[in-house]
């Protein structure tokens, strides 16, 4: 096993270093040879070029005197190729020199600085998530944890390496074995017997047959845990197992450290035995026994077997009663304990645990940090996501509102454009009607003036013609020609006004002067006078406005010439306001209102001016009458 | 870039909105113009015709009177030349 270590350490710094093929074969022969291993030591130290050449002379030093047993060499020479190696990157070299130089420091009883470099190589297999080296580091804990008295943190670590060994892909029967016996020593040494033989016991559900022969300490442990329930013929059963199995073992030892293995052993058999034989008060057997005890013991150069020799040896003597030995063993059995186990080193393992752990805890504080701020920060992206999608959501919504509005919108739009597209069409039709109805009428009454006009001229021919002296007959043909040609004046009226679209009050003061020229005619003693606001020449009406204002004031002076007998007749138009003032006015004798009769011409000029939305006042005296139209400006 | 995308279709949908809008108002405002003044035209055309109708009344009345001196006079020339031949 040993050598296959070697090999694989060395071969691995072959892969890594600048050794040439042929030194590393002096180094193997360095390590394995007794004889001859100062000059392979010689020759390969010379082949030394780089730092990661001298790491790899120490170690194989270590191991060179660790199989010598002389542990201080082979801790110097560890420490020093672990230095070198912690520099470098070769993390896998460093476990075995871990182990081994820990092993060493167990040996030597400094166990705080076994503990330092066991906790130092799991932090390493930690980081590398190597199982199979966790499971052997803690194992070692649990080991340093029961030499130094300490037996409820030796089960923990104890328990701790057998979970990680199941789990580890690398499977090492004897490894396992080891783990199971150190949990169960702890437990022996704590006083729970029974947990301590459920895991003795154990270890056979997983070392089966000749596999069984490397197991002696598992035998011995059980005759251990026998021995402290006082099945002393039991325990001793198991015990002589275990010696005769180191026994055969011994045949094939192979280097010094498989011998101080084996020394280890005995030792442990033999002070077991001698325990048992006092205890059966078989005391010159069991003399005899503390010897071997003492032999191995001394030849294992370990402090711990030193210790529980010094510390059943004085048990015994303390039995027997030999005040004296049981003395000078127990003083023998305390200086070693305390210099071993001393308050200073207590304190220094709890300290290294004590970092150890917090070390630990404050990487697994800083991991369990990092997934907090993982898992804010993935909050914060579904959060973000979250918000984003809901925008998104909303902004579909809103865009689905817009769409809808401006459908509708642009549905009422339609709607409306419709309406008024169909009221504009039948408008047009009405008024395309209205035009053709208007031409139409046009036609008919565009040979009305000409046939009058015939009927004047054929009447004043007639009278002419034929030279008429039947009066009667002559008034008759002359009142057909006036009322011919009252006609025809009214007619063309009346027809000035259908062929304007609009009637200035400056085209109706032209009418008015026309028709007050005709009026002269007939009363040339009447002076007539028209007065049309400036402001108003350009005021516009509408045809049946002009022709209701333009009859009305026809009526209203030919009333005038016909009673009144005026000198001044007056017509004026003012702009009032808001209103429009039209008055006609003569200076003559008047007539009185409730005597006289409305007849049809009162009557016509009040329903022409309130036909227009206007109002119509007359007064008369003797003075002259007036008329008063008022029109407001909003109806014209 | 969805937001964005989202955000610039909504301006635009608002814009095309009030475009819309404006662009019917102006369009009626044009129809409503054409009513007012076919309305105009219209109150023209009931004038017109309102004065034809009076117009009609009118020569209905003179072609009453006129027809009615017109058969007096020939009632009198009739028995005239009646009274003579006799």
């Amino acid at each position: 096993m040993r050598y296959k270590q070697i090999f694989t350490v060395l071969l691995f710094f072959a892969m890594a270093s600048s050794f040439s093929q042929e030194t590393q074969k002096y180094l193997e022969k360095a390590v394995s040879s007794k004889a001859s291993s100062i000059f392979y030591f010689k020759v390969a130290k010379k082949a030394i070029k780089s730092q990661n050449d001298l790491a790899f002379y120490n170690s194989a030093k270590s191991l060179y005197f660790t199989n010598l047993n002389e542990l201080d060499s082979a801790i110097v020479y560890g420490t020093s190729a672990i230095k070198m190696l912690k520099k470098s990157t070769a993390a896998n070299e460093l476990f075995d020199l871990y182990l081994d130089v820990s092993d060493g420091y167990r040996k030597q009883g400094e166990y705080d600085k076994a503990i330092d470099l066991v906790l130092e190589g799991l932090k390493l297999a930690e980081l590398k998530k190597n199982y199979f080296l966790m499971a052997k580091f803690n194992m070692r804990l649990s080991l340093n944890y029961h030499d130094f008295e300490s037996y409820k943190k030796g089960v923990f670590y104890g328990k701790k390496a057998f979970s990680y060994i199941q789990i580890s892909k690398q499977k090492d029967v004897m490894v396992l074995a080891r783990i199971i016996n150190s949990i169960a020593i702890n437990y022996d040494d704590w006083n729970k017997p029974d947990s301590a033989l459920y895991y003795h016991y154990k270890v056979f559900d997983y070392v089966k047959g000749n596999d069984t022969l490397l197991i002696s300490r598992t035998y011995n442990n059980i005759g251990n845990t026998l021995l402290k329930q006082k099945k002393y013929l039991e325990a001793r059963k198991w015990v002589k197992i275990g010696v005769s199995i180191t026994d055969k073992n011994f045949k094939n030892l192979k280097n010094e450290s498989e011998l101080d293995t084996y020394y280890y052993e005995q030792a442990t058999h033999y002070n077991n035995l001698a325990t048992i034989a006092y205890q059966l008060s078989e005391f010159s057997e069991a003399e005899k026994l503390f010897d071997k005890s003492f032999y191995f013991a001394t030849k294992s150069k370990n402090a711990e077997k030193m210790r529980d020799y010094y510390q059943h040896r004085y048990l015994f003597n303390r039995k027997r009663n030999n005040l004296k030995e049981t003395a000078k063993y127990q003083e023998k059995y305390i200086t070693l304990r305390d210099s071993v186990f001393d308050i200073e080193r207590a304190a220094n393992f709890a300290e290294l645990e004590t970092k150890y752990q917090t070390e630990k805890k404050e990487k697994e504080l800083l991991k369990s940090k990092n997934t907090n701020i993982q898992n804010q920060l993935l909050i914060k992206e579904k959060t973000n996501q979250f918000i984003i999608a809901s925008l998104v959501a909303f902004g579909f919504l809103i865009i689905s509102f817009l769409i809808y509005r401006q459908q509708k919108l642009k549905s009422a739009q339609q709607e409306k454009e419709f309406e008024l597209k169909s009221a504009i069409a039948t408008i047009e039709n009405q008024n395309k009607l209205q035009e053709q109805r208007l031409s139409i009428s046009r036609d008919l009454h565009d040979n009305i003036g000409s046939q009058l006009t015939f009927i004047i001229s054929s009447v004043d021919n007639i009278k002419y013609a034929f030279d008429i002296t039947n009066e009667k007959l002559d008034n008759k043909l002359s009142n057909i020609s006036s009322f011919a040609k009252d006609t025809i004046i009214e007619l063309r009226d009346t027809i000035w006004a259908m062929n304007s679209t609009e009637i200035t009050f400056e085209d109706l003061e032209n009418r008015i002067n026309n028709y007050i020229e005709k009026a002269k005619e007939a009363a040339g003693q009447i002076s007539f006078i028209v007065g049309i606001d400036d402001a108003l020449k350009t005021q516009k009406l509408t045809s049946v406005q002009g022709m209701n204002v333009y009859r009305t004031i026809q009526e209203a002076v030919n009333n005038s010439i016909k009673y009144a007998n005026p000198s001044v007749i007056t017509i004026n138009a003012r702009q009032i306001e808001n209103q429009l003032k039209i008055t006609i006015q003569d200076n003559g004798i008047g007539f009185d209102k409730k005597t006289v009769a409305k007849g049809n011409g009162l009557k016509n000029m009040q329903k022409r001016i309130e036909e227009i939305g206007g109002e119509y006042h007359l007064s008369s005296s003797e003075e002259g009458t007036r008329i008063e139209i008022l029109l407001k400006n909003n109806e014209i | 870039m969805t937001v964005v995308f989202l955000f610039i279709t909504i301006a635009s949908l608002c814009f095309d909105f009030f475009k819309q809008k404006k662009s019917f108002e102006t369009r009626i405002e044009v129809l409503e113009n054409l009513i007012d003044k076919l309305h105009k035209q219209q109150k023209i055309h009931l004038d017109k015709l309102q004065l034809s109708e009076t117009l009609d009344k009118q020569i209905k009345l003179s072609n009453h009177t006129l027809s009615a001196s017109i058969l007096d006079i020939g009632t009198d020339l009739f028995s005239s030349s009646f009274n003579k031949k006799e």
